[in-house]
């Protein structure tokens, strides 16, 4: 993982999820195998958006649906300033 | 009248305004009704005959509203599918439904190969990516026995238009819902104001969670004329702020589970500010007629309750794979007839429960969470309320299945056998399920051993 993926790891790990025992990796689906809900899509997203100052609100749920993903985007956007 | 004569209609009498708009751009009806030919066409190419069905595994888009389309053209009834089921779950359905077509996209079809054996294998027509003017469609052949029964003559008002699948296997389906899952309310009340949207229709989570989450309230004046909401209970407290914040607002409650689809509305009339009782869900539209039968059979007189029971046009044909439904589809729903007409909402006479406007068997998840291999004992209950429910699993672990076995598995194990929204949101383990002195599972205890949601 790199660093971007490990914060968000690690930010669904300890607020989401609350530290159950789930396993996620880098490719885990989180609304494929509903990992993560509306509300928790909620938390993350306000969450990005505050850390790394980037809105993905305008992209498919299917586009950030992993960890992996989702870091990619940040850090495209981080750097295209979008 | 068939459905699909409705675009052909529209398009002969406004021809450039626009018919559908998605992520992927927007149809005017003449656009709309020229790539529903040509994707009629593909499918006839394929060997789709009136009678047969076409399962769609798309994302929400214009393009798949016009492949909705060509396969009513076909005669075809259409069975959506879940775009983020996993290929598994999709090609279960497959195989339930033997669909003389499926169409997706590359990427999906190529998941598929391992799911779904080639005796089962539907003809295939593969949409190219870009925008709903897109060209480039792949045309496989099927290897398997889908489709039938024998081809009709022609498609008359009866055929069946399309099948949804909601539940594990073949039972009781329930509608589709418009609103990507995950989609923030945020992204939502952007969607409002950009594309000033004047009608929403919508499942009452949706718009709590706009209120609550995306500013709905907040933003000033809404370029909406008409709320509509279904499919449960609005709580009267933010369906008040609402019509507070805007009183011109038509607000509209509509009813009907998905065997009858919408069969009575109820305009919202102005809500004082003591009222906790949720507004009723009125009288019957739609050409139907609807009544409250009392457990002694008799129909229920002012203040009184029954099980509603609804007949006309727009009851469900059947459940898929078994006998055709006749007569006046009783919905398990109890209500209280009014003094006006109308009927009011009470409960379930069954133990299905709503969560964020899906109903659920909790028996049907605790069945499949019983066929996980290192599960020998489970029951599930709904923790919270309203936009904070959640379905909390208890599993007790096989002895000897090691401590191998995470929620993400049991979460994967779910996803591929479920409708999504019956998969479990937290999973505890426990030693044993705690029991009733008769031996049931204890539910109330349960409970209490569910961590309380979060509040912000």
């Amino acid at each position: 993982m790199n660093d971007i993926e490990r914060a968000i790891h690690r930010f669904i790990a300890e607020s989401l999820l609350e530290d159950e025992e789930f396993e996620l990796t880098v490719d885990t689906p989180l609304l494929e195998y509903r990992i993560i809900d509306s509300l928790s899509v909620e938390e993350l997203l306000v969450h990005v958006h505050d850390t790394y100052g980037v809105l993905i609100e305008d992209l498919p749920p299917t586009d950030w649906d992993t960890i992996g993903k989702l870091a990619r985007i940040i850090a495209a956007r981080r750097v295209a300033g979008v | 009248m068939r459905l699909e004569q409705l675009v052909i209609d529209a398009a002969a009498a406004h021809p450039d305004a626009p018919a559908v708009s998605g992520p992927d751009g927007t149809l005017s009806y003449r656009e709309l009704d020229a790539l529903a030919d040509r994707i009629d066409a593909e499918l006839r190419a394929l060997g789709v005959w009136p009678g047969d069905r076409v399962a769609v595994w798309l994302d929400k888009s214009a393009h798949t509203v016009a492949v909705l389309q060509a396969a009513l053209r076909t005669g075809a009834a259409y069975v959506p599918l879940d775009p983020l089921a996993p290929a598994p779950r999709a090609a279960a359905l497959i195989r339930d439904c033997a669909p003389a077509a499926l169409v997706t996209t590359e990427e999906r079809l190529a998941r598929l190969d391992e799911a779904l054996p080639a005796e089962h294998r539907p003809a295939v027509l593969t949409t190219p990516p870009g925008g709903p003017g897109r060209s480039g469609y792949g045309r496989h052949p099927g290897t398997g026995n889908g489709g039938g029964p024998a081809p009709q003559a022609d498609g008359g008002a009866e055929d069946l238009a399309y099948i949804l699948y909601t539940s594990g296997s073949t039972g009781p389906p329930k509608g589709v819902h418009l609103i990507p899952p995950g989609t923030p309310g945020r992204a939502l009340v952007d969607l409002v104001h950009r594309h000033r949207l004047t009608v929403w229709y919508s499942v009452p989570s949706a718009l709590v969670l706009m209120i609550e989450y995306g500013g709905l309230l907040t933003r000033g004046r809404l370029p909406l004329r008409a709320v509509v909401f279904a499919g449960e209970v609005f709580p009267i407290g933010p369906l008040r702020a609402l019509q507070n914040h805007q009183p011109d607002l038509e607000l509209l409650n509509f009813y009907g589970p998905t065997e009858t689809n919408v069969c009575a509305y109820h305009r919202v009339t102005p809500l004082p500010a003591d009222r906790t009782t949720p507004v009723p869900i009125g009288t019957a539209c739609c050409g139907n007629r609807i009544r409250a039968v009392r457990p002694d059979g008799r129909e229920a007189a002012v203040g009184e309750e029954g099980e509603l029971l609804v007949d006309g046009p727009t009851v469900m044909a059947g459940y898929h794979g078994r006998p055709p439904h006749r007569g006046p589809y009783a919905t398990g729903d109890i209500v209280r007839r009014c003094a006006d007409g109308a009927y009011e909402y009470v409960g379930r006479r069954d133990h299905l429960v709503k969560v964020r406007g899906h109903r659920i068997g909790l028996g049907e998840i605790e069945s499949a969470l019983l066929a996980h291999p290192a599960i020998t004992d489970a029951a599930v209950v709904v923790a919270g309320e309203g936009l904070r429910a959640r379905l909390h699993a208890f599993a007790v672990a096989r002895q000897t299945a090691g401590p191998g076995v995470s929620a993400t598995d049991v979460k994967r194990f779910l996803s591929e056998r479920l409708p999504r929204h019956l998969v479990v949101d937290r999973l505890d383990w426990l030693d044993r399920l705690p029991r009733t002195p008769n031996d049931k599972v204890d539910r109330r205890q349960l409970l209490t051993l569910c961590t309380p949601p979060q509040e912000d």
